[in-house]
């Protein structure tokens, strides 16, 4: 029950960082169509941050203590 | 770097990242992990590092410093039929790659200058959207003989010229930046962009 619940868990955080590394990937791919200095600016400022906070959540969640039942 | 390869790292990242978000059970084996932590770490890292490169490179790009409206006139004056027109004569000579011509002339050529460049050119993403520029623009700095001289010290024109080698104290006080390329009255016909309404223009064949 306990590993179940764990499980369900990790799936949840997984599923959260990709969601944010997904969006911010698919931003940053958009930008590079786009010859602008916008286009710099939203890469790093939206796509960037966006997979950082990906990444970040990603790594926090491999080595957070799983939550009591 | 290719730009197709660009994509083609994005591509396979948002694929196998939609693997793990859509199938996360699969991070409970061995395998799995590793498949995430490469969707989740490695690949989106590599991703987001090409695609900085990339947009990097194409902010040397001279289409890129005229996309803001205020440098029109700038891009315009790289026309200009004149060979005492500087920037014109560089451009249409191709003496710098006309693709990269404003990066060429107005970057730093010392140790951290392309950051330095890249910083000021942050700083006119800023003015340019969110404050006021009016032209004629200015630079932040007289220029420095040191950008000239980096690609004209050695050169034969430069080295042999008469007006450079008419008293040797003209030459020592040329390369130490005492007297400006610019604006000791030998080079000084740059942009001028409140001449270009009275100007002939080089149609390219």
């Amino acid at each position: 029950m306990m590993v179940e619940g764990q499980r369900t868990n990790m799936e949840l955080r997984l599923r959260i960082a990709g969601a944010l590394i997904f969006a911010g990937l698919l931003i940053e791919g958009l930008t590079l169509t786009w010859n602008n200095p916008i286009a710099f600016l939203v890469f790093l400022g939206v796509g960037g941050v966006l997979m950082l906070i990906g990444i970040v959540f990603y790594l926090i969640s491999l080595v957070s203590p799983s939550p009591s039942p | 770097m290719p730009v197709g390869f660009i994509y083609a790292v994005l591509i396979i990242s948002i694929l196998v990242i939609a693997v793990v978000v859509v199938f996360p059970a699969i991070t409970v084996s061995r395998g799995g992990k590793i498949l995430a932590f490469l969707a989740l770490f490695i690949l989106p890292v590599l991703a987001g590092d090409l695609g900085y490169e990339q947009h990097m490179e194409r902010s040397k790009q001279t289409s890129f410093c005229l996309s803001c409206h205020v440098m029109e006139p700038y891009g315009r004056s790289l026309h200009v039929d004149d060979p005492t027109w500087l920037p014109a004569a560089h451009y249409q000579n191709n003496r710098v790659p006309r693709d990269e011509a404003c990066y060429t002339c107005h970057t730093d050529y010392v140790m951290y200058g392309t950051i330095k460049s890249k910083w000021r050119g942050l700083h006119h993403v800023y003015v340019q959207y969110l404050g006021n520029p009016k032209p004629p623009l200015h630079l932040y700095h007289p220029y420095n003989n040191r950008e000239c001289l980096h690609c004209h010290l050695g050169s034969r024109s430069f080295e042999e010229g008469a007006t450079h080698n008419a008293d040797p104290q003209i030459m020592a006080d040329i390369k130490s930046n005492k007297m400006s390329c610019l604006t000791s009255g030998c080079h000084d016909q740059i942009h001028n962009t409140t001449k270009l309404t009275t100007v002939k223009y080089w149609s390219q064949k």
